[in-house]
């Protein structure tokens, strides 16, 4: 069986002990200029590192075709990595929100970087991935930038539990108006403050990164936040619009719009050389 | 029949790799073992299905190979890590995937048992492969009568999906359907479902004991999973699992101790 083929190659990674895998997406790149910067997908939820439905297959081949190296990583536990995992998605939020995989994605990172001779990575990670990715960042000086889609900022598991059962009462036309009421009357009523169960640790951490100024893009469902706590929002506001934060909500789940917006903010975040760009324009036709 | 004493589990080796078919590559996971005496190619549920089930599933892989026996899983073409568009492929791509995959496993050294296991879509594909005369054996998770039975399911959860965030336009399954048998093209829990896709489902049938004896008398093993399985199957109708590492120990031991108990099946 062979490792590598033409636009791809497996890669494993020792971390304590045990092998993480991944796939590495061949960037189009002359032979002159190399690129300096990755990409990096971590897992979304507990599904492996190809994504639901391949989602993650087809932005890792979106962004190598416009010339940045990417990878897709399964952390511990997933995939095909090897590694404990809890029982349930309460246990294993538990344990993302703990920084239980900080470790094991800022030892990726680096080995990454080194590897393939990178000044560092953009890492993407969407929910629970996402909030892994915030913690990886303020721990490794090679994630140069955060893609983020759908972050949550809240602890409990019960409260994911509570805003889903929100937001599809919210689709339904009873639960629209009467949680549009019920919101409008809270937000009169109780001047606006973080929940009780918002994970304090992992805002800290979102305000490091926004005071060191790491470019953020933040995508969210554009009906995401009707009917709870609107995180970022609420971030924003406190850090006086601080950083380099960019927040895209996208109409809709289609894959190539999530893509379009990440490309066009790569490109101007961490536009790839000339020479390289060049090249990629021309394999692309 | 000597059994494989489970406390000397091996030490667990497993080597990923691409394996060319039909131009593309099939990704494969190959979990090695010293001294194997068994092999079992594991063939997987439908697309849609696979990053539910994957969890559960890896971890009875290993489960196997630390107990000897070796175990060789992959992608079909066109779904996860293995290369492919999913909507140039069908379910005569995947059966000629499986035939290839579960030959080259038979071909190497030294020669042993193939046990071919599918669970959902891939035990019917295993059980075709049998029927074709590669392998020794066959485990089949939940075989689905009809390959149009998969396909039905992922077309429940789009449409429950579809329902909750459309509530003004709802339609019914019956329109769906209707649209498929017209050769209509349809994204499907983000899977683009061809014309010959849908088309082919409605041929590709599980083998049953009224067409004779199609697995030639080698050792077939049918079990039914049920909700305690979850979410190696079936997971509900907007797919919110909550379960994501199930405790599967029994289910494991029961099929491991058909494995090594039947005759036949181990060196």
């Amino acid at each position: 069986m062979k490792k590598h083929i033409e636009l791809r190659e497996l890669i494993s990674i020792d971390w304590a002990g045990r092998s993480i895998h991944g796939t590495y997406h061949k960037p189009f790149c002359s032979g002159r200029s190399k690129p300096t910067l990755g990409f990096l997908f971590l897992n979304y939820g507990t599904t492996p590192r190809s994504g639901g439905s391949d989602v993650t297959v087809y932005w890792a081949d979106s962004f190598a075709k416009l010339g940045y190296p990417s990878f897709r990583i399964d952390v511990p536990g997933l995939g095909d990595s090897d590694g404990d995992l809890p029982r349930d998605m309460v246990g294993y939020a538990n344990a993302i929100n703990a920084e239980h995989y900080t470790a094991a994605i800022s030892a990726v990172v680096k080995a990454v970087s080194e590897r393939f001779h990178l000044s560092g990575v953009v890492l993407q990670g969407q929910c629970a991935g996402a909030v892994a990715a915030i913690f990886a960042a303020t721990a490794s000086k090679y994630v140069k930038g955060l893609v983020l889609i759908t972050p949550y900022f809240h602890l409990q598991m019960d409260s994911v539990a509570r805003t889903k059962i929100g937001s599809m009462a919210a689709q339904n036309p009873i639960g629209r108006p009467v949680r549009w009421l019920y919101q409008t009357l809270k937000r009169h009523l109780r001047p606006e403050r973080l929940p009780r169960n918002a994970n304090r640790n992992l805002i800290r951490c979102w305000n490091k990164l926004t005071y060191s100024e790491l470019p953020m893009l933040v995508m969210t469902h554009d009906d995401e936040h009707r009917g709870y706590f609107n995180y970022i929002e609420y971030l924003q506001k406190s850090n006086s619009n601080r950083g380099q934060i960019v927040v895209k909500p996208i109409a809709g789940h289609s894959k190539e719009a999530y893509s379009t917006a990440a490309e066009n903010w790569l490109r101007y975040h961490f536009p790839v050389e000339k020479d390289v760009a060049v090249n990629a324009g021309a394999a692309l036709g | 029949m000597p059994v494989a004493p489970t406390d000397c589990l091996q030490e667990l080796l497993e080597d990923a790799g691409y394996l060319e078919v039909g131009g593309e590559h099939l990704y494969t996971v190959l979990h090695k073992v010293a001294n194997p005496i068994a092999r079992v190619l594991m063939a997987g549920p439908f697309a849609a299905e696979r990053q539910y089930s994957y969890i559960p599933w890896v971890r009875w892989a290993r489960y196997l190979a630390q107990r000897r026996i070796e175990v060789l899983r992959f992608d079909y073409r066109g779904v996860g890590e293995s290369t492919g568009k999913f909507e140039e492929m069908n379910f005569e791509t995947w059966r000629e995937d499986a035939q290839t995959v579960a030959s080259w496993f038979q071909q190497q050294s030294p020669g042993l048992p193939l046990i071919l296991h599918g669970l959902e879509l891939g035990a019917l594909l295993a059980a075709k492969t049998l029927a074709a005369g590669i392998g020794s054996a066959g485990l089949f998770w939940s075989p689905p009568r009809t390959a149009n039975e998969v396909l039905r399911s992922s077309l429940k959860h789009q449409i429950a999906i579809d329902n909750a965030f459309n509530t003004t336009t709802r339609k019914p399954a019956s329109h769906y359907i209707q649209q498929l048998d017209e050769g209509e093209t349809m994204e499907v829990e983000g899977y683009r479902w061809s014309e010959s896709l849908w088309r082919q489902s409605y041929q590709l049938e599980m083998p049953s004991g009224d067409a004779g004896d199609w697995h030639g008398g080698k050792p077939v093993r049918f079990v039914q999973l049920d909700k305690r399985a979850t979410p190696l199957i079936g997971t509900s109708g907007l797919r919110f699992v909550s379960t994501v590492n199930p405790d599967l120990s029994e289910l494991f031991a029961e099929n491991y101790h058909w494995i090594v108990n039947t005759p036949g099946l181990t060196r």
